[in-house]
């Protein structure tokens, strides 16, 4: 278990070191000279040319590009991620801020998501044909297709705008008004969680499947347990395993859609922070929330990896 | 080398029937059918969308978010442009992202994948750590990073989806190959002298065809979607320009005055999603038996 565990760890450090490659080359390539932005309107001067030399030379901005990337990774390992260029603070700071609210909205999601999609996903797979099983898996299908912005959209329209059951955009952190804020919660929730609440049902009602028909499920009714005990404690076990590690590798498909999610329904989140940013044309503060989400997925997708592994042990071999 | 030697020649318990009879040939599988002529449909309106709009898409008119009527099938939007016609074009730039945006994705993924599996070894391990990367990004981050580096336009998105898509054609060959290279047909072709390049090209490649097509239907699903993401956070295709996103972005503006603007764009990217996605799914049932429909 240690070996595949550390294997694994080995595998995600060369990736996470191409990530931050990839993230520093695409935001070099972004027009603009870096030194000109941190100075600001000053930069353009004429009798600001030396300080402006100065500040590239101080910034590194005239050694080679592969130097830079050198000396952004280590200031990154002295914490320092650099200030954003609109409100001059550190950008880890502004990202820390706002991490809080997307993680209170992922939760949310993966919440309703699973709230929905195990009881009927294992409903639908006992009843195989059945109403249920045909209405879960239209669901599936069109949860599957769905654009989330649309569906947000939708619900706005009838719950905030017709029924006015729900406020229609905002966010309140919880220490303020914890039942506004959770009022506020549902339904961005509900429109993050379809697509995730889909891709659950459609595997456990699959995984379920292929469990019922197991040699040990036959023995568990030979023996003459009652049905609900050879499916609550028998079969679901063994297929909820795979849907808590997809759960867990889906995570990265909520914050792509939290970032949509959060621009309908203003929830100042980093989302929201990153589309802000990118419209600022704020650099530096899209490159530490992008490399932070992405190596944060990275770090999730690891432990879901090692978990499976150590509840799963076929899966070390592979 | 004699052709009747050639394995790929030999018959292969049915697997020799042409790939068009294998989808729709024998029993024929209703949703397929069905999927395929509402993808066809929608492939008709974004190939000759003058055919079928009632209005030039970016013509201006008097009547302003007018509810649907008989001169304006689904309403008319901020600038008095008809809704409907708008969404008939909006189709063609769909295909064009997701299509060219796919092709892309293969035409660097297959090659990647392909001697990633063949070659094995540090250029596997390479090459798939490539994609690790690649994958760990969530696609409206990654698209952001080349808005940031290109500005927002329709080439911006046809990258995205051509960079991010990458990994799904590359892991996919590769676990072909890997499958493929120790099988008996394979290692009769190299006894008999077939160079890796034969190898690859005669027996590897056209095995995993069926499960390329799969992947395309699927992985076009999923680039309308983020076409779609992507103007309606307005880092994608720039007004006047329809597309179903810029759209359902303007729509939001108007919940009260007019709520049907969001249903168009909002149900042609619904029903192009899921006809891809059930044509993608039926195809995997009907080709790759390994899979059966559970």
């Amino acid at each position: 278990m240690a070996r595949f565990a550390l294997s694994r760890i080995l595998q995600a450090i060369p990736t996470m070191f191409i990530v931050s490659m990839l993230v520093f080359g695409l935001i070099r390539m972004a027009p603009g000279d870096p030194a000109a932005m941190q100075m600001g309107r000053e930069a353009a001067k004429p009798e600001n040319l030396p300080r402006l030399e100065a500040l590239r030379e101080e910034m590194g901005l005239t050694k080679p590009i592969p130097v830079q990337y050198l000396y952004w990774i280590q200031d990154l390992a002295q914490g320092d991620f650099g200030d954003s260029l609109k409100n001059k603070r550190p950008t880890i700071d502004l990202f820390l801020q706002k991490l809080p609210a997307t993680l209170e909205l992922i939760l949310g999601a993966t919440l309703f998501a699973l709230l929905l999609s195990v009881p009927l996903g294992i409903l639908a797979a006992v009843r195989r044909g059945s109403m249920v099983d045909r209405v879960s898996m239209g669901f599936v299908s069109a949860g599957l297709a769905v654009p989330g912005f649309w569906l947000g959209l939708t619900l706005i329209l009838l719950f905030s705008v017709r029924l006015k059951w729900l406020p229609a955009s905002g966010y309140v952190p919880f220490s303020e008004d914890p039942i506004e804020n959770l009022k506020r919660l549902i339904l961005p929730s509900i429109t993050l969680g379809t697509y995730l609440a889909a891709t659950l049902m459609r595997f456990l009602r699959s995984d379920m499947i292929q469990v019922l028909g197991a040699d040990y499920i036959r023995t568990a009714r030979a023996k003459g347990l009652r049905e609900k005990s050879v499916i609550m404690r028998h079969a679901m076990k063994n297929a909820l395993v795979p849907v808590l590690t997809i759960a867990g590798l889906e995570i990265g498909a909520l914050l792509g859609g939290a970032v949509i999610i959060e621009q309908l329904f203003g929830w100042s989140g980093v989302g929201w922070l990153t589309v802000q940013a990118i419209f600022d044309r704020d650099y530096p503060l899209v490159q530490t929330s992008v490399l932070f989400v992405t190596i944060g997925l990275i770090f999730v997708n690891l432990l879901t990896d090692i978990a499976y592994g150590f509840l799963n042990p076929r899966m070390r071999v592979s | 080398m004699d052709a009747s030697l050639d394995p790929a020649q030999l018959p292969l318990g049915g697997q020799k029937r042409s790939l068009t009879w294998r989808i729709f040939g024998g029993r024929a599988d209703p949703v397929l059918i069905v999927s395929a002529l509402v993808l066809l449909f929608f492939l008709a309106w974004a190939a000759l969308p003058g055919l079928f709009a009632t209005h030039p898409p970016n013509k201006i008119g008097p009547d302003l978010l007018q509810a649907p009527s008989r001169a304006y099938w689904f309403g008319t939007d901020e600038y008095g442009r008809d809704i409907y016609s708008r969404v008939v074009y909006g189709a063609r730039i769909e295909f064009v992202i997701a299509g060219l945006g796919v092709l892309i994705a293969m035409a660097i993924g297959i090659p990647v994948g392909l001697i990633a599996g063949y070659r094995g070894g540090w250029v596997d391990g390479v090459l798939m750590r490539l994609q690790d990367a690649l994958l760990a990004f969530p696609s409206v981050l990654f698209a952001i990073l080349v808005v940031a580096a290109r500005g927002a336009s329709q080439q911006s998105i046809i990258l995205t989806v051509g960079i991010i898509f990458i990994p799904r054609f590359a892991r996919l060959v590769r676990a072909s190959v890997l499958a493929l290279k120790e099988e008996d047909f394979v290692t009769a072709s190299r006894a008999i002298g077939a160079s890796d390049g034969r190898l690859i090209w005669r027996h590897i490649l056209p095995n995993a065809i069926p499960a390329i097509l799969v992947q395309i239907t699927l992985t076009m699903a999923v680039a309308v979607l983020v076409e779609a993401s992507l103007s309606y956070l307005g880092l994608g295709v720039q007004p006047p320009t329809a597309t179903w996103g810029t759209m359902l972005k303007a729509a939001q503006s108007y919940p009260q005055q007019a709520p049907w603007y969001v249903l168009a764009p909002g149900v042609c990217i619904f029903l192009l999603v899921l006809t891809l996605n059930t044509f993608g799914d039926g195809l995997r049932d009907r080709l790759d038996p390994r899979v059966r429909k559970l």
